[in-house]
C-alpha cells in the first residue's frame, strides 16, 4: 500500500472545513497547523480572481525530514505515511529546516515536531482522513497509489494537468494537485504584504515551542 | 485569465494564510558554528606551530582552548533543542543518515580526546600528546566540515547549499584558530607573524569567495537569488556587510599594517575583529533562508 493525496483545485471552494476538521481531529494547538488553505488574489480590478490552495505534508517517498532527523522520530510506515514519534523527538528542528514545503511545525505544548500524518490513526482503522470526510465538494481525494482501481489513481491518469509542489527538490511527493497554476504552488509567484491579510496584520509568530 | 499565466502573476498577493513560523534556528546555532570554528581551528593549526616553534605552554594552551570552545558548542547545541533533556536520544537512537547524529558522535569523540590531550599537556607527557594529536587533527577536520553536510541536508534552504560551503567552513576554522592564538599570544613573539599570515590569508580567500559568489556569481534558482538579495542588499545586509568588513577586511588591513614584525596589540585587534566579524557572518548566513516562506 502506498497512500497518497490529490486535491482538485477546480472543486475547492476555500471553505476551510478541512482545516477545522484537521484541527479538531488531531487536537492541533492554537497558532499551529497541519493543514491550511492559502488564499491568493490576482488580476487587476475588475478582472480579479481568488485562488484557494489546501496545503499539508506531502508524505514524500524521498523525505528530507526523515533523512535529517537524528533520532528516527520521523519514520515511514508500511503504508507510505511519514509518521512522527513525539516521544522520540528531541526538538532539534532539523526536519523543519529540511522540509521544502514548510509542512512541519514545533508543537508549542509538547515542544516536539509535528505534521500531517494523513490521520494515520484513522487510516489504520480503515477510515478516511478527517479532511476528506468533511470536504463538501469532494475536492480531497485520498487512496492507494499502488491500486490501479483506486479513485486517486484513476484521477491522476485522467487529468493530464496533475502536478506536485517543487518537483525540482527531488523529494518525490505523494500529494498531487489538479487545476493548479504557479500561483497555487510556487511561493515566489505571489507576494506577501504585512497588514494586507484579510483577518489581521500579524506577519510572523513571535514564539514557537520552548524558546 | 488563469493562475498559471505569467502576466497575471505580478499582481498576485497572498490575502489569507497562516503566520510565518519565523526564525527557528537562531543565535544559539550561530554560537554553535562560531565556537566550533575556534575549537577545531586551533587543533588544525597546532601541528604547524609545533613543528616550527618550541613554546613550552603551546600544547596546554591549544588543548584548553579547544576543550572550552567545543563545550561551548555542545552547550548551545543542547540549549537549542526544544527538548534538551532528551539529547541522549541522539546516542541511543542514532539515525546514521542524519548528519546531525554523525556530528554529535564526532564532536563527542573530539571533546573526550581533547580532554585527554589537555591532561597529557598538563602532566607534561609531550610524547603521548604528540601521538594523539594526529587522531585529533583528523577529528577536527571532519568536525569542521560536517556542518556543511548538515546545512546541505536542509533541503528547503537554498542558500546553505552553496558549493563553496565546505571551503568556507575550513576557512572559518583557520581564521578563528589563528585569531584566538594571536589573542592569547600562543607560541610567543616568533609565532606572531606566521599566525597573522594564516589569519590574513584565510580572511582574504573567504572574502573573495563571498564576493565572487554572492555579488558577481549567478544564482541557480529564483529562491537562491532572493536569499542573496536579502543578504547583500536587503534585510540582513547591515549584519552581513559589517561581518565581512570587520571579520575579513579589517584583519587583512591590520595584518598588512603589521608588516614583517607585527606588534602584539595590533594582532590582538586583528584577532578580536576576525572573531567578532565571523560571528556576524555566520549569523546572517544562518538567518537569511529562514526569513522566506516556503509555501
Amino acid at each position: 500500500m502506498n497512500l497518497g493525496f490529490l486535491v482538485d483545485l477546480d472543486l475547492c471552494i476555500g471553505c476551510k472545513g478541512c482545516e477545522v476538521a484537521c484541527k479538531s481531529e488531531n487536537n492541533v494547538p492554537v497558532n499551529s497547523w497541519r493543514l491550511r488553505v492559502k488564499y491568493v488574489d490576482f488580476g487587476v480590478f475588475p478582472e480579479v480572481k481568488r485562488t484557494f490552495t489546501p496545503m499539508r505534508c506531502n508524505q514524500c517517498s524521498n523525505a528530507p525530514c526523515e533523512r535529517s532527523c537524528p533520532v528516527e522520530a520521523l519514520h515511514t510506515l508500511d503504508n507510505g505515511i511519514v509518521n512522527v514519534d513525539k516521544d522520540r523527538c528531541i526538538g532539534c528542528a532539523a526536519c523543519m529546516m529540511a522540509c521544502p514545503y514548510g509542512a512541519i511545525y514545533m508543537d508549542p505544548e509538547t515542544n516536539t515536531a509535528d505534521k500531517c500524518t494523513y490521520c494515520a490513526h484513522r487510516t489504520e482503522a480503515g477510515l478516511e482522513p478527517a479532511c476528506v470526510v468533511v470536504c463538501p465538494t469532494e475536492a480531497n481525494i485520498f487512496g492507494d497509489l499502488d491500486d490501479p482501481n483506486s479513485k486517486i489513481r484513476k484521477y491522476i491518469h485522467s487529468h493530464s494537468d496533475t502536478r506536485v509542489r517543487k518537483p525540482e527538490k527531488g523529494t518525490k511527493p505523494k500529494h498531487f494537485y489538479t487545476g493548479a497554476g504557479a500561483i497555487h504552488l510556487e511561493p515566489g509567484s505571489s507576494r506577501r504584504e504585512e497588514g494586507q491579510n484579510l483577518f489581521g496584520n500579524i506577519g510572523k509568530l513571535d514564539k514557537i515551542g520552548g524558546h | 485569465m488563469d493562475a498559471s499565466d505569467p502576466l497575471t502573476m505580478g499582481n498576485a498577493i497572498v490575502t489569507l494564510d497562516v503566520l510565518h513560523s519565523g526564525v527557528i534556528w537562531h543565535w544559539y546555532v550561530t554560537m554553535n558554528f562560531w565556537a566550533k570554528s575556534v575549537a577545531t581551528g586551533v587543533v588544525l593549526l597546532l601541528p604547524f606551530l609545533l613543528t616550527k616553534f618550541e613554546a613550552p605552554k603551546l600544547r596546554l594552551q591549544a588543548a584548553l582552548v579547544s576543550v572550552v570552545f567545543i563545550n561551548i558548542t555542545l552547550l548551545f547545541t543542547v540549549l537549542d533543542l526544544h527538548q534538551p533533556f532528551r539529547f541522549w536520544h541522539i546516542f541511543a537512537y542514532t539515525q546514521t543518515r542524519s548528519v546531525i547524529a554523525l556530528g554529535a558522535w564526532l564532536l563527542t569523540f573530539f571533546n573526550f580526546l581533547g580532554m585527554g590531550l589537555a591532561a597529557a599537556a598538563y602532566l607534561k607527557k609531550d610524547a603521548l600528546f604528540d601521538k594523539l594529536l594526529p587522531v585529533q587533527w583528523v577529528l577536527a577536520f571532519f568536525a569542521t566540515i560536517y556542518t556543511a553536510g548538515l546545512l546541505g541536508q536542509a533541503n528547503a534552504r537554498e542558500l546553505w547549499h552553496a558549493p563553496t560551503e565546505t571551503a568556507q567552513m575550513l576557512l572559518a576554522a583557520t581564521l578563528a584558530g589563528s585569531a584566538l592564538f594571536l589573542i592569547i599570544g600562543a607560541g610567543g613573539e616568533q609565532a606572531r607573524r606566521p599566525l597573522a599570515q594564516v589569519l590574513g590569508l584565510s580572511a582574504f580567500v573567504s572574502a573573495t569567495i563571498f564576493v565572487a559568489e554572492l555579488v558577481f556569481g549567478p544564482q541557480k534558482s529564483e529562491e537562491a537569488a532572493h536569499l542573496v538579495h536579502i543578504l547583500v542588499s536587503g534585510e540582513l545586509s547591515a549584519i552581513f556587510w559589517t561581518g565581512l568588513v570587520v571579520g575579513l577586511i579589517v584583519p587583512i588591513g591590520l595584518v598588512l599594517a603589521g608588516g614583517k614584525k607585527p606588534n602584539q596589540a595590533l594582532m590582538i585587534g586583528a584577532g578580536v575583529a576576525g572573531l567578532a566579524g565571523l560571528w556576524l557572518l555566520k549569523h546572517a548566513w544562518l538567518i537569511a533562508p529562514q526569513l522566506v516562506p516556503l509555501s
